[in-house]
């Protein structure tokens, strides 16, 4: 095959470089992989294109339930600044909540769409971890919070020891009745619960406060990564966000089962 | 808190509807229950009007959520149609529940005990062809002060029929 010719095709990927990947492939040399992140958790959503579980693009925006109008475009605009495109991706990384219904349903659904049709392997990261991943490593307990709607919040906590993100969903006053000095409070909605925090712990507490967005999607890439290589890819026929219900309804739902 | 009320006209059921649209607050759920004909989406049409919409409520039984744009945004919905507890989660009504709006939900009794608790409870119940008892309540004390404008309502209007 004559490189030249089936660059010309292709023009979204300078020739140099994909003369030297093919090179590169033909040579035996490991293949350079190529990862889209997409993460519409919450308003704020962010996809990435990353290599190697390192990001190359990276785009966020706020979006008010918006997010199936302006996913797809997004995805496209990192493509287009990578000088990728979708038949280069090995992998589909997606945040899978919690966070809002809809949504979430969105990067779920587009996700699992790209990862089937191009038959690459998807993984879902709980968009928690994706909260607590820059606090990694810290030696303290981390917790993150996203808001739920009025008056609840999914909260995320990781000790050190953990290999797993404890997920839970939380009235806020439940919540703020059991805050630590010791912890380190982030996410989302941490900046919203500071002044509350603040009053309650007697000003002495440990929180990242910086306006939203706060995850980020080199984080995913990064976790997402880490997952790819550990074998824990997702069923793309399978897979669903992650809705958490409150005891509330799950009795409801109890209820409602009865009645059927 | 509760309140009752005896409706005897369609306007009756408009303007308690608007006063309760004009004491809504963001986040507001109102759960509807009465039978067929009750006046439920009447009571959304005064509701709407309350909110400074000039737009006519339609019955959202067969599209299960309208949305109308108001001083809060109105989602109008309607579980009439629901069979299931999949049906019903498969909507994703949180969005709604906890989000800024106003939710009027009809044929709510379907699905008792899945709405946010500081919901406001409506129950309707036809006495005649033209006479219903509104019974208006709420568990939650954040919610009082709207139950205290449809008892005020319902007194002033109580003089006015003596």
């Amino acid at each position: 095959m004559n490189p030249e010719i089936e660059c010309s095709s292709r023009q979204s990927i300078p020739r140099v470089l994909y003369i030297r990947r093919i090179r590169a492939n033909r040579e035996g040399f490991a293949k350079i992989k190529v990862e889209l992140q997409i993460d519409t958790s919450t308003r704020y959503a962010s996809v990435g294109i990353s290599s190697d579980g390192a990001s190359i693009v990276e785009i966020g925006w706020r979006s008010e339930r918006n997010h199936s109008m302006e996913l797809v475009p997004a995805i496209n605009r990192a493509f287009a600044q990578a000088r990728r495109g979708v038949e280069d991706l090995d992998s589909v990384l997606v945040a899978s909540g919690p966070g809002g219904f809809s949504a979430l349903r969105v990067g779920m659904s587009t996700a699992k769409a790209i990862a089937s049709t191009r038959s690459i392997p998807l993984v879902a990261v709980g968009t928690l971890d994706l909260e607590i991943e820059p606090f990694e490593g810290m030696g303290a307990r981390v917790c993150a919070l996203i808001s739920a709607g009025r008056n609840r919040l999914y909260v995320g906590v990781k000790d050190p020891a953990d290999t797993v993100v404890k997920v839970d969903l939380q009235q806020t006053a439940e919540f703020l009745g059991g805050l630590s000095p010791s912890t380190i409070y982030c996410g989302e909605a941490a900046p919203d619960l500071a002044a509350e925090m603040s009053a309650r712990l007697g000003g002495s507490f440990r929180a990242s406060l910086s306006a939203p967005p706060s995850r980020r999607a080199s984080a995913l890439a990064r976790l997402g990564y880490r997952k790819l290589q550990a074998g824990e890819t997702a069923d793309p026929a399978t897979v669903e966000p992650l809705y958490l219900r409150s005891s509330q309804v799950s009795a409801a739902a109890r209820r409602w089962g009865v009645r059927q | 808190m509760r309140a009752c009320l005896r409706s005897t006209s369609v306007e009756y059921t408009r303007e308690l509807g608007r006063v309760m649209g004009a004491s809504a607050k963001p986040g507001d759920v109102f759960l509807l229950c009465g039978g067929l004909g009750a006046g439920k989406t009447m009571l959304t049409q005064g509701i709407l009007w309350g909110l400074g919409s000039e737009e006519f409520a339609r019955s959202p039984t067969f599209v299960l959520v309208n949305e109308y744009h108001a001083r809060l945004t109105v989602y109008h919905m309607d579980l009439y149609r629901l069979d299931s507890f999949d049906d019903l989660d498969g909507l994703g009504l949180d969005d709604y529940l906890f989000g800024d709006g106003l939710c009027v939900i009809e044929w709510a009794d379907k699905a008792e005990g899945y709405f946010p608790t500081d919901h406001v409870d409506v129950s309707i119940s036809a006495v005649s062809d033209t006479e219903r008892i509104f019974s208006v309540s709420s568990s939650a004390d954040e919610r009082s002060q709207l139950i205290q404008a449809v008892v005020d309502f319902g007194r002033l209007h109580a003089d006015e029929h003596r």
